[in-house]
């Protein structure tokens, strides 16, 4: 099947996933504005008012970090259970299975799309910010994301179809990971010994380059940037790694 | 054509198996209910070739490996050993069910297109075939209607019409297309007959002696996973109600 076909095949289970989710509702697909705008207010009540910490301009710099970040757990959370979930079309249908995860990326990817649509331009006109050419860096940013996700993505729902277990350590290790990222801090105000510890975690890398790009307005930071390519290899080759050599197995299983 | 040669099927049936990791750590700890591992062959050495313009049936019990069979041919699962050869325009097409993919909120109209998507067509082929499709199902006016809203018979014309326009050269069905009403059958077996003289190669598998009368040109009995008889098919048939009968006997001796 060539890549046409396989683009076409994705976008036919985007527009299912998506289409149901938010079928019968009365705001359909603006929902997915709901989840990022409740927690930007959430935390900047409580890091700005409450506690009274933050970088200036709080609510722009949360938004930077929050929308990958709220990327990054959708993918996973449906990316992971993508192949179980359709258990019924891969016992019965031979077509390339790539393209459930893939899907669900995809489809967490639209919803990031929207997202940044309706917010980014009013955060740019609240936040006083302005254009510049440190913009130019976001899609190679958001390309290297998104495979990086992918990778993630395509071992944990090929794992998912042989331990169940996978689905609820992804639910629990995402609430973890988000106190290690700094979405809600800034991660130069870390102490030093904790930054070193924090930048093994490559959700760390990627947010501090779309901070970066968007709200300091610079050029990323060579080492984030390295690091994130050399997570985005290891996980875009694992994934492809491990997917490839048990796909042929999961008819059986499931 | 299609060309099967020597396919064996090997399945390791785990008995005990929890997937889950704690039950992998548990049994590190102290093995009190150990996994068994069975070795199971649901087909053993299989070979025939279906030739353009002819369909062979394939009879078989419950449990036979029948679906195992085309789920190999089709590529779903791998074979073991052995290998799986087809020609003809447009590969393989394996009807193992109707409306396989259909979901009930979405419209007639978006399953039709996922469906087809899901079988590599591309957009332009999608496009084509969607009006040749609501055509032959004749239900135009309700291909934007949630498929929950369907009749069943609504819901079977439109499965089996997108299922007959996608068909390739080469074809697999299984009894899923049997079910339906004495009409909804002759039709089926029409479009089977109508495939066959322009040149298609069609794998029936059937346990239903009508169905196979009225559309095979050979027949041949799986039994445990092994081709046992391969032949005209009037001959097949009665040997495999003798064997039928034979094995009911064994089964309830009782009566």
């Amino acid at each position: 099947m060539d890549l046409l076909r396989y683009g076409n095949l994705v976008k036919h289970l985007v527009l299912r996933d998506l289409g149901l989710k938010y079928r019968g509702s009365i705001f359909g697909v603006l929902w997915s504005l709901a989840n990022p705008l409740s927690q930007l207010a959430a935390y900047t009540l409580a890091f700005k008012y409450i506690m009274r910490s933050g970088p200036v301009r709080y609510p722009f710099f949360l938004l930077t970090g929050l929308l990958p970040w709220t990327f990054f757990v959708q993918s996973l959370l449906l990316g992971s259970t993508s192949v179980v979930d359709n258990s019924a079309l891969v016992k019965k249908l031979k077509f390339p299975l790539e393209t459930l995860p893939v899907s669900s990326v995809a489809g967490a990817l639209v919803q990031l799309l929207i997202a940044a649509a309706v917010f980014l331009p009013v955060a740019f006109l609240l936040g006083g910010a302005r254009f510049s050419w440190s913009l130019l860096a976001l899609p190679p940013l958001l390309a290297l994301h998104i495979l990086f996700i992918v990778g993630l993505c395509l071992s944990l729902s090929a794992g998912t179809v042989f331990f169940r277990d996978i689905r609820h350590f992804v639910e629990s290790s995402v609430m973890v990971l988000f106190w290690l990222t700094p979405v809600v801090y800034d991660f130069h105000a870390v102490p030093a010994k904790l930054r070193t510890f924090l930048m093994l975690n490559p959700m760390t890398l990627f947010t501090d380059m779309y901070q970066d790009v968007l709200y300091r307005q610079v050029a990323p930071s060579p080492i984030s940037a390295a690091g994130a390519a050399a997570y985005t290899a290891a996980a875009l080759g694992a994934g492809m790694l491990i997917f490839g050599r048990l796909k042929s197995r999961f008819a059986e299983l499931l | 054509m299609i060309h099967v040669r020597n396919v064996s099927k090997l399945f390791r049936v785990i008995h005990n198996r929890e997937s889950s990791l704690k039950s992998k750590f548990v049994r590190m700890i102290r093995a009190r209910r150990p996994e068994r591992v069975e070795d199971f062959w649901a087909l053993k050495d299989v070979s025939f070739t279906v030739r353009r313009g002819e369909t062979l049936a394939v009879l078989g019990r419950n449990g036979s490996g029948k679906s195992t069979l085309l789920r190999v041919i089709s590529g779903i699962y791998p074979a073991t050993t052995g290998s799986v050869e087809v020609e003809g325009a447009g590969g393989m097409g394996a009807t193992l069910e109707l409306g396989v993919g259909f979901h009930p909120d979405l419209t007639g109209d978006e399953n039709l297109r996922l469906s087809a998507a899901l079988r590599g067509l591309s957009r332009d082929q999608i496009e084509e075939l969607t009006p040749r499709v609501v055509a032959f199902s004749e239900l135009g006016d309700f291909m934007d209607v949630p498929m929950k809203f369907y009749s069943s018979g609504m819901y079977m014309r439109l499965a089996f019409s997108l299922e007959t326009c996608l068909w390739p050269d080469a074809l697999l069905v299984d009894e899923a297309l049997s079910v339906g009403d004495a009409a909804f059958k002759e039709k089926c077996n029409k479009r089977l007959l109508d495939h066959k003289e322009r040149g298609g190669a069609i794998l029936l598998v059937s346990h239903s002696p009508e169905q196979v009368r009225a559309v095979s040109d050979r027949a041949c009995i799986l039994e445990k996973g092994r081709l046992v008889l391969e032949g005209p098919v009037e001959k097949t048939i009665q040997a495999f109600s003798i064997m039928l009968r034979d094995g009911n006997r064994e089964a309830a001796p009782c009566s």
